[in-house]
């Protein structure tokens, strides 16, 4: 069965095929992904680097929002989530983002959180296990259309 | 949603919630494919989306002198029809390369109580602790500002100035009204208007003249020039100009003019 696979207005995934489609959240489709890779052989080198780009995506993408909406997502997101993002993307903006919205004592819970030191998961099942919780509060607001997130390799500018 | 490998080569078989797909590898591949390109970069725009914003922004900033112009009710009345970030954006846009106009659109009671619903200084707040306003949202506001500006009076002393404003989206017919405008300045104001131009500009005025057979003007500018200039250009510049040059050279005629 061939499938096409689009995001719709509402930042769904949706697969579909002539007669039936299927939506799912785009981290569903990451898992999905994974899924088709393990099978395919793909290695897993590669697979964890589509869920680096997604998440940086996301990530400076929030980092467009207005502070309140910024400091809450990241208010919603669990200790390990977190510490899982600022070990992906140690020293990179990224994480930069991450610290400079989170208080300091929050800082120090993440940076505690063992598994900002080491961890036995692989991509996948991190990507499953910790990041789908936080992605899912992500979902919620989009789904509800309270957040919008823009591109953030687009032109912007401020006030002067 | 259970994602979950039911069965595997040569038919896969994958549990999606409530439903199950069966795919043989190349199915599959032609779908990791899909999703790989799709979920690297989720929230970016095709390629080239911003590049047409910068052009677009071109063409159409010949709309912000012109709301410059604008009484403030007027204003009033056609930013209402912007939502808050497309105001923003506007006011920020405008902050920097038309302070007179910012000063305008802050003086417009109605923008501020469209904007907030709140006190007045709300609205000022915003324009400094709101996200950054995207390219997106400034040009998608001047497209929308475009067609509804009020064209002025034929007789008023403004209309020559405003003229391309005319309301009509076809950017030659509006080069042509503008030019058989310009055609009928005094001689000194028309002189002292192409004094503004560089030689670049020269040239553009030329080429548009010739594209779109503006006689009455093409016949101003052999009299009043000197002869060997006017030949110069007549003679070497072509007979085409790109439509982003057009509207830098009238946006910039439209406003030394005044």
């Amino acid at each position: 069965m061939y499938l096409t696979a689009q995001i719709n207005a509402a930042s769904q995934l949706v697969l579909g095929e002539q007669s039936i489609s299927i939506e799912m959240s785009q981290h569903e489709g990451l898992v999905l992904l994974a899924t088709l890779h393990s099978q395919l052989g793909v290695s897993m080198t590669k697979t964890d680097k589509i869920i680096s780009s997604f998440y940086s995506n996301l990530l400076l993408s929030l980092n467009l929002l207005g502070n309140h909406q910024r400091q809450q997502i990241l208010a919603e997101a669990s200790l390990p989530a977190l510490a899982a993002l600022l070990r992906r993307f140690k020293q990179q903006p990224e994480a930069q983002f991450i610290r400079q919205n989170l208080s300091q004592r929050r800082l120090s819970q993440v940076e505690e959180e063992a598994s900002y030191l080491a961890t036995d998961l692989t991509p996948v099942e991190e990507l499953i296990e910790i990041l789908a919780p936080f992605y899912s509060k992500i979902n919620e607001h989009l789904q509800q259309g309270e957040l919008h997130l823009k591109d953030p390799k687009g032109i912007y500018f401020a006030s002067n | 949603m259970q994602i979950q490998l039911i069965s595997s080569a040569p038919q896969l078989k994958i549990q999606l919630g409530p439903c199950q797909i069966n795919c043989t590898s190349e199915e599959a591949l032609q779908l990791s494919t899909q999703l790989s390109q799709i979920l690297a970069k989720p929230w970016e725009q095709p390629t080239g989306f911003w590049a047409a914003q910068e052009n677009l922004l071109q063409e159409l900033s010949f709309v912000l002198p012109l709301l410059e112009q604008l009484t403030t009710e007027e204003l009033a009345d056609l930013i209402a029809q912007l939502n808050q970030a497309q105001q923003i954006a506007l006011v920020r846009f405008s902050q920097k390369n038309h302070p007179v106009l910012a000063q305008h659109l802050f003086s417009s009671q109605r923008l501020i109580q469209t904007a907030s619903e709140q006190k007045q200084s709300a609205f000022a707040d915003l324009i400094y602790t709101a996200p950054a306003s995207s390219l997106h949202e400034l040009t998608s506001a001047l497209q929308a500002l475009q067609p509804a500006i009020p064209t002025p009076e034929p007789e008023n002393s403004e209309a020559l100035a405003a003229s391309p404003s005319a309301a009509k989206p076809n950017l030659s017919v509006l080069a042509t009204a503008f030019y058989a405008n310009l055609s009928q300045l005094p001689k000194t104001k028309l002189i002292s208007l192409l004094k503004t131009l560089n030689t670049e500009e020269m040239g553009y005025l030329f080429s548009s003249i010739k594209m779109l057979q503006a006689t009455p003007l093409h016949q101003r500018l052999e009299e009043i020039l000197p002869e060997r200039y006017f030949s110069a250009f007549n003679s070497k510049c072509p007979s085409h100009l790109e439509e982003t040059h057009l509207c830098e050279l009238l946006d910039k005629l439209n406003s030394n003019l005044n």
